[in-house]
């Protein structure tokens, strides 16, 4: 009987009118409008005397430091999960990671946004740092490397004022926890026979950035075909051929091209003695002889790896 | 002492079923046939002691978990319920640590994060789980050892809804859970129309995810002061009115005695003079004496009428889902019963050979593959009682399928079989478990390219 009570007045509760005045009040529209926290949307309008516009500058205002308080609240937090993201052209393939504490925020929207932005970010420096004259290209593809620090130093695109580590803290304040960009890389060439291609793993494309769990990135070249196999013409597709290497990488985790030593440890780690992820079959060398590609770099990364 | 047991019994009826049915692996064939004559000794000899089963007083059983952002106080109000609820004599107190480990736990050999708290409302006996990942709730309900009956959903009334709710909901799509009750934390800390707004908003966002907004009982109060003891209305009278709106909201599963009848056969035997008689517990539906079944798996379908319905050795004229039964069948011969076959109601079901699956491929540390698999990866799979070979397709769009992905995947059977929604699998490769999973949905017959291979198969999607 008393639940029976109790169950209706909860549904009699809604539909009060204090319940429809809440939902029109200041408080609802500035939340709905912002997205901030209760907390903080509560006291914009006290402080604003409930000027809601005033509330909302102060409020933008306001989420900048707010996000680096929280950051400091939340930095010790371990942060297993997140995405990897990678961007491409001709030129140059970059490739980071951020981190973040749960699964569920890193399928959430608003973590993608701050992986592509992330991912945009080192794509350009890349690519700048590549064709500035300064850099004097010994090989044909060059890597480079970036920390955790050296990506938080980062301009965001858009605004050419805000770095990357304030977009971070920013994000932080709004979703509550802690998120790292955690590392970066890139593969970049200036000679145009060099090309790029990626996958990711699951694959998922946001804003052109493609993001996943895994990614690998491969440059290669193509060149004359040495040893063409029949059988080998039925069944490669030479237009998936470059994402399947990349997912052959993926899965196949390679630690080197060439093996160096006679080990078969070394041979089962090196890249061009595998089996071909999707062919099985033929070792990766084989299909590459068979397509006259030469692969001169690869990358991989995956979430939540140790590095070294 | 009197307490424990009648729970425990209570725990073991609602999971006998599904574990009886399912058992997780079948074992290698000479003990399986030790098993099955055990088995069969086993039913004999519960014929002739007539003891007939007092019915036990015991409370339903139902599955809830929480879920929530990390800092809203999932933990926290698992702890409290279980603080409230131990003044009653209805539980053990469990610690916020004890909680927040979330030790890791094997099922079916998949290491899951996951805290099982145990307590009882005066109405029901509740398991409740909770696990820190999306991947883990996943896991947890591909392993089948408890399916969530509701949730619920906790949020911080000064914070409201996170970016991340959406998310947590689509989980509970995902894991089935239909019934979802919001308990509005913190609500000591924040004024009458916070906590409003933040109520406003849930029950739009629920509307929005197909839950029923309206309905769904959203509960304010203090999980922190219910913990630390405050009997004022946000203090532990708020956790007993979450425990009543759960007792109140969230149904008790129903054995399923509506639906047609089905009964996997555990064993056959032949009584002399009399025909084949098939064993096993009905997993759903009523039987009467003189219906019309039919004997389906591996390929073929029987139609046969049931001439003697037993329970416990004796002659009854129905039996309904939970019963442990002996069927008389007309004019079967034992060698056409096979082991994986099922009886069902004449034209209630057919045999398939194509399903839809959710899979998760155990890691190396799991004791699985270190390396990927794609579509066309043929195998053996182990369900209910039977086993075959089994190609597993990725769905249009993925290529592969890593070690700890969890999936959607199509799996084809050499022979046609009678499956179910829900019935879990394993998937082994040389003796070793490298992926487990539950039928989602029967898909339309794959024809054999070669016949008895599945190398090559044709469908239509």
């Amino acid at each position: 009987m008393f639940r029976r009570l109790f169950h209706h007045t909860f549904n009699i509760s809604f539909r009060t009118s204090e319940m429809m005045t809440a939902s029109q009040s200041l408080l609802s529209t500035l939340r709905k409008k912002t997205g901030y926290a209760i907390t903080n949307c509560k006291k914009a309008l006290e402080m604003n005397n409930n000027d809601i516009e005033k509330a909302e500058n102060w409020l933008h205002a306001q989420a900048q430091s707010q996000g680096w308080a929280k950051a400091a609240k939340l930095q010790n937090r371990s942060t297993p999960n997140g995405l990897v993201g990678i961007m491409l052209n001709t030129k140059c393939a970059a490739m980071v990671e951020v981190n973040c504490e749960t699964d569920f925020v890193s399928k959430n929207e608003k973590f993608q946004t701050v992986v592509t932005q992330t991912t945009v970010a080192c794509f350009e420096k890349s690519l700048e740092t590549v064709l500035s004259s300064d850099v004097v290209q010994k090989s044909p593809v060059i890597r480079l490397g970036f920390s955790s620090e050296q990506l938080g130093a980062l301009q965001l695109n858009n605004s050419s004022d805000s770095k990357l580590s304030d977009f971070l803290a920013l994000n932080i304040g709004l979703i509550g926890e802690n998120m790292a960009a955690r590392r970066g890389a890139a593969l970049c060439s200036t000679n145009s026979n060099i090309k790029f291609a990626s996958s990711t793993h699951p694959e998922q494309v946001v804003d052109g950035t493609s993001l996943g769990k895994y990614a690998a990135v491969i440059a290669y070249e193509e060149g004359q075909v040495s040893s063409e196999q029949a059988e080998l013409r039925e069944i490669i597709d030479i237009e998936k051929l470059p994402k399947q290497l990349c997912q052959h990488i993926i899965g196949m985790n390679p630690q080197s091209l060439e093996k160096e030593g006679n080990s078969s440890n070394e041979e089962e780690a090196a890249l061009y003695h595998q089996e071909f992820l999707a062919h099985p079959d033929y070792t990766v060398r084989e299909v590459l002889d068979h397509v006259g590609w030469k692969i001169k770099a690869f990358l991989r990364f995956e979430c939540g790896e140790s590095v070294c | 002492m009197v307490v424990t047991s009648v729970r425990r019994i209570c725990l073991c009826s609602n999971r006998l079923l599904l574990l009886k049915s399912y058992p997780f692996q079948v074992p290698p064939t000479l003990p399986r046939l030790l098993i099955q004559k055990q088995r069969l000794i086993a039913w004999a000899s519960r014929f002739s002691s007539q003891a007939a089963q007092p019915a036990q007083p015991v409370k339903a059983h139902a599955n809830i978990g929480t879920i929530g952002h990390v800092d809203h106080g999932k933990t926290t109000l698992t702890a409290a319920i279980t603080k409230v609820l131990q003044k009653d004599g209805l539980a053990k107190f469990v610690s916020y640590d004890a909680i927040d480990r979330a030790p890791e736990e094997k099922a079916r050999g998949i290491t899951i994060n996951i805290a099982h708290v145990e307590y009882s409302t005066e109405k029901r006996h509740y398991a409740h789980t909770d696990c820190p990942g999306h991947a883990d709730f996943i896991k947890n309900m591909i392993s089948g050892t408890s399916q969530m009956d509701g949730a619920i959903v906790v949020v911080a009334a000064t914070d409201g809804q996170m970016p991340q709710t959406r998310e947590h909901l689509l989980l509970a799509k995902q894991v089935g859970v239909k019934h979802l009750v919001v308990f509005i934390n913190k609500a000591d800390l924040a004024d009458k129309e916070m906590i409003e707004l933040v109520e406003i908003e849930m029950r739009e966002l629920l509307s929005d995810f197909g839950f029923d907004g309206l309905a769904t009982p959203v509960i304010h109060g203090s999980a922190l002061l219910a913990l630390n003891g405050d009997e004022s209305s946000f203090g532990a009278p708020s956790i007993r009115k979450l425990l009543a709106a759960i007792d109140e909201y969230v149904p008790t599963p129903q054995r399923d005695l509506s639906s047609p009848f089905w009964l996997p056969i555990d064993s056959a035997f032949t009584v002399p003079g009399r025909g084949t008689v098939v064993t096993g517990t009905i997993k759903k539906g009523t039987l009467k004496k003189g219906d019309e079944t039919e004997l389906l798996g591996h390929g073929s379908a029987i139609k046969t009428v049931v001439t003697d319905v037993q329970v416990f050795r004796k002659s009854v004229p129905v039996a309904q889902a939970g019963d442990n039964v002996g069927l008389l069948l007309r004019s079967i011969k034992l060698p056409q019963v096979q082991r994986g076959m099922v009886l069902v109601a004449a034209n209630s079901a057919t045999i398939g050979n194509r399903y839809r699956a959710q899979l998760y491929l155990l890691t190396r540390g799991e004791g699985g593959r270190s390396r990927p698999i794609i579509s066309g990866y043929i195998q053996q799979i182990f369900s209910a009682t039977w086993n075959l070979a089994v190609r597993v397709d990725m769905p249009s769009g993925k290529d592969m399928l890593m070690p700890g992905d969890h999936s959607d995947v199509n799996l084809t059977l050499l022979k046609r079989m009678a499956i179910e929604p829900g019935q879990p699998f394993t998937i082994r490769e040389n003796n070793y478990n490298v992926a487990t999973g539950i039928i989602t949905e029967r898909l339309s017959d794959a024809t054999l390219v070669k016949g008895d291979s599945l190398d090559k198969v044709t469908f239509s999607e």
